[in-house]
């Protein structure tokens, strides 16, 4: 029941009316119109319709990534004990809540809509600002399901590899800078 | 070769939960049929133009002026700028990993472009407007986002150290 509310809560707060045709989409139509007609007026209409092929090759091959991801997203979001993460989190769990927190953020469905009310919760649940730095910092650079679904296929394994060895000691060095000023932002 | 990969292992670990939630937990399915169909579509309309948007905007940069900002001997200097461009970079990753992809083949270097993912990750703008500030404080919004201005040039010298023993080889 809780969770309905909650999803309700953030389509609200997107500020997104529930409509097919958002003012984000006519952004990308906007920058796609534009681009194309920069391109064409450029290097001529044969290099617009290259690229139109190139961007549906794309299409269809993350098309049943996107799909199949979002739907482990909802998996994950019905699935994790939400009041019970609030409790892992708490002012009590010392270190053993940093590594939760990394974990957390790594298994955190990707987009804003799970992991600020989670954020929110653990808050109000007494974690402190270094803990809920480290959460998100981990679900920012180290996410998973964002990692799967748009970078692996655009990027290649490679490079994924690279960045997230180069990316592990990112929540590590936010939860310290977090614990030098946790007093300025916690009364 | 990668887009088999990533729909195996979002198959294996899909096919994990939907067990999971069909032993324990069977009312989940349909809640998480409702939350990917929300999200589907808000993702399906947009996606073909900002495909063919990065796609073009891509084709339109010129390969110098990314390789003299952003290749790969541009060392320091290329990593704050990859920072820069991705903090400054507006949207979901909808627009910033096809862009990324572009800016790959124009000639950028890793070490700049897990910057440029770094900081576009942590600083978000409008994720920060939209539901950082209204959900947890102005207060905790700008002290996380102060706190978060070196990390992407920690992970940029890291992965700058990393091309350098030779774990990457194009």
């Amino acid at each position: 029941m809780a969770r309905t509310q909650l999803q309700t809560e953030d389509e609200a707060s997107t500020g997104e009316p529930k409509r097919r045709v958002t003012r984000t989409t006519w952004f990308f139509v906007v920058l796609a119109v534009a681009s194309g007609g920069g391109l064409a007026w450029r290097d001529g209409p044969g290099a617009f319709v290259d690229a139109l092929g190139s961007a549906g090759m794309l299409l269809v091959y993350i098309g049943p990534v996107i799909a199949a991801a979002l739907l482990l997203g909802g998996y994950v979001h019905a699935l994790l004990p939400h009041d019970r993460v609030a409790r892992w989190l708490g002012p009590e769990s010392g270190w053993r809540g940093y590594g939760i927190a990394v974990l957390g953020g790594v298994v955190t469905p990707a987009g804003p809509f799970a992991v600020f009310p989670i954020l929110m919760s653990l808050r109000q649940a007494g974690a402190g600002f270094p803990v809920c730095v480290v959460y998100l910092t981990a679900w920012a650079v180290l996410g998973a399901q964002r990692t799967v679904i748009w970078e692996l296929p655009f990027l290649g394994a490679h490079f994924v590899a690279l960045r997230l060895v180069a990316s592990l000691p990112v929540p590590i060095v936010a939860g310290l800078l977090a614990h030098a000023v946790a007093r300025r932002v916690s009364p | 070769m990668s887009f088999v990969i990533a729909f195996a292992f979002v198959g294996v670990l899909l096919g994990g939960l939907a067990g999971y939630a069909s032993l324990r937990r069977p009312d989940a399915h349909r809640e998480a049929f409702a939350s990917a169909h929300g999200y589907f579509w808000n993702i399906a309309p947009r996606l073909p133009f900002a495909l063919v948007a990065a796609e073009c905007l891509g084709r339109l940069l010129p390969p110098d002026v990314v390789s003299a900002w952003l290749g790969a001997g541009t060392g320091v200097s290329g990593v704050l700028i990859g920072s820069g461009v991705g903090a400054a970079l507006p949207g979901g990753p909808m627009l910033a990993f096809p862009l990324a992809i572009a800016l790959m083949r124009a000639g950028a270097g890793p070490e700049a472009l897990v910057a440029l993912i770094t900081a576009w990750a942590l600083v978000g703008i409008n994720r920060t407007l939209l539901f950082e500030v209204p959900l947890l404080g102005m207060r905790f919004a700008i002290w996380r986002l102060a706190l978060c201005v070196p990390l992407p040039i920690v992970a940029g010298a890291v992965a700058g150290a990393l091309v350098g023993l030779g774990w990457w080889s194009g």
